[in-house]
């Protein structure tokens, strides 16, 4: 059985969950308080996309990064990839769903992209990672 | 099964795919055939109007506006619609206050973007819709690093 684009979302968001707790704890001063305020976030749109999804989804215990987190720089790395991939993830939800639950998934999709850039990353046509 | 899972990164797939997907699938019932398209490409031609007369005005703007411009043009191009523009550039007294200009019209595009992506019976275009109004909402707080500098 595939995944859906719901759950996948709830998984990407899952994922972001783990991340900023790793981000939260390398970085310090106000990238401290934005990596609280984007947990918090995260946490929001997975508990709302969980509460509309017709199965609950696990998260996983853990999550391999694709490179070494140890630092502020290399947190914030992570925190634009983490965004970026979720974009992608949103868009696929709002090709696959209607009205309101479309509006929603643009509305996420457009404050991870502007997270993205708060974290440092660059502007893309097509944000994804 | 195992619950520890990995980060993918696909690499290099930005841009590129989203186009290629696209071009493939402009057909008879392709995202092109929406009139939400062509009333985003119209949009997309006035924003791309905007930055080109802010760059002629103020000739210093042009490195930091270009990739943001080409964004757009980007955005024309993945739409696969041709169209004109009615909206005339605004302008704008200082370097200054043409990036604000621009930043306010972003979050006002971004938005529009969001309600066309509603509006559109495709779902590929409702994919695209919301990666181009990611990418807009994402432009307006690069602007305003600019202004911060």
């Amino acid at each position: 059985m595939s995944i859906t684009p719901i759950e996948a979302a709830i998984s990407g968001e899952d994922a972001c969950i783990y991340a900023y707790g790793v981000i939260g704890s390398q970085v310090r001063g106000a990238a401290t308080e934005r990596a609280r305020k984007a947990l918090a976030d995260h946490r929001a749109w997975r508990d709302r996309l969980q509460s509309q999804a017709p199965v609950i989804v696990a998260a996983s215990i853990a999550y391999d990064f694709p490179f070494p987190v140890e630092d502020a720089a290399s947190a914030k790395l992570l925190a634009v990839l983490v965004e970026n991939r979720m974009v992608g993830q949103y868009a696929d939800l709002a090709a696959s769903t209607a009205g309101t639950a479309r509006e929603d998934a643009v509305t996420a999709a457009m404050e991870c992209a502007t997270r993205a850039i708060a974290w440092g990353g660059i502007t893309m046509a097509f944000p994804q990672a | 099964m195992s619950r520890r899972a990995v980060l993918a990164v696909g690499a290099g797939i930005a841009g590129a795919g989203v186009l290629a997907a696209c071009g493939d699938s402009t057909a008879a019932s392709g995202p092109a055939n929406d009139p939400v398209a062509t009333e985003v490409a119209g949009a997309e031609q006035a924003l791309i109007a905007q930055y080109q007369a802010f760059i002629t005005t103020f000739p210093q703007l042009k490195v930091e506006l270009t990739p943001i411009l080409d964004q757009h043009a980007d955005h024309l191009k993945a739409l696969g619609v041709t169209t004109t523009s009615t909206a005339a550039p605004v302008a704008a007294s200082d370097p200054r206050t043409a990036v604000a200009v621009l930043a306010d019209a972003e979050r006002e595009a971004a938005k529009a973007r969001r309600s066309s992506c509603v509006a559109a019976t495709n779902p590929e275009l409702a994919r695209l819709l919301a990666l181009i109004a990611a990418s807009e909402a994402s432009h307006a707080p690069a602007l305003t690093r600019m202004l911060a500098r």
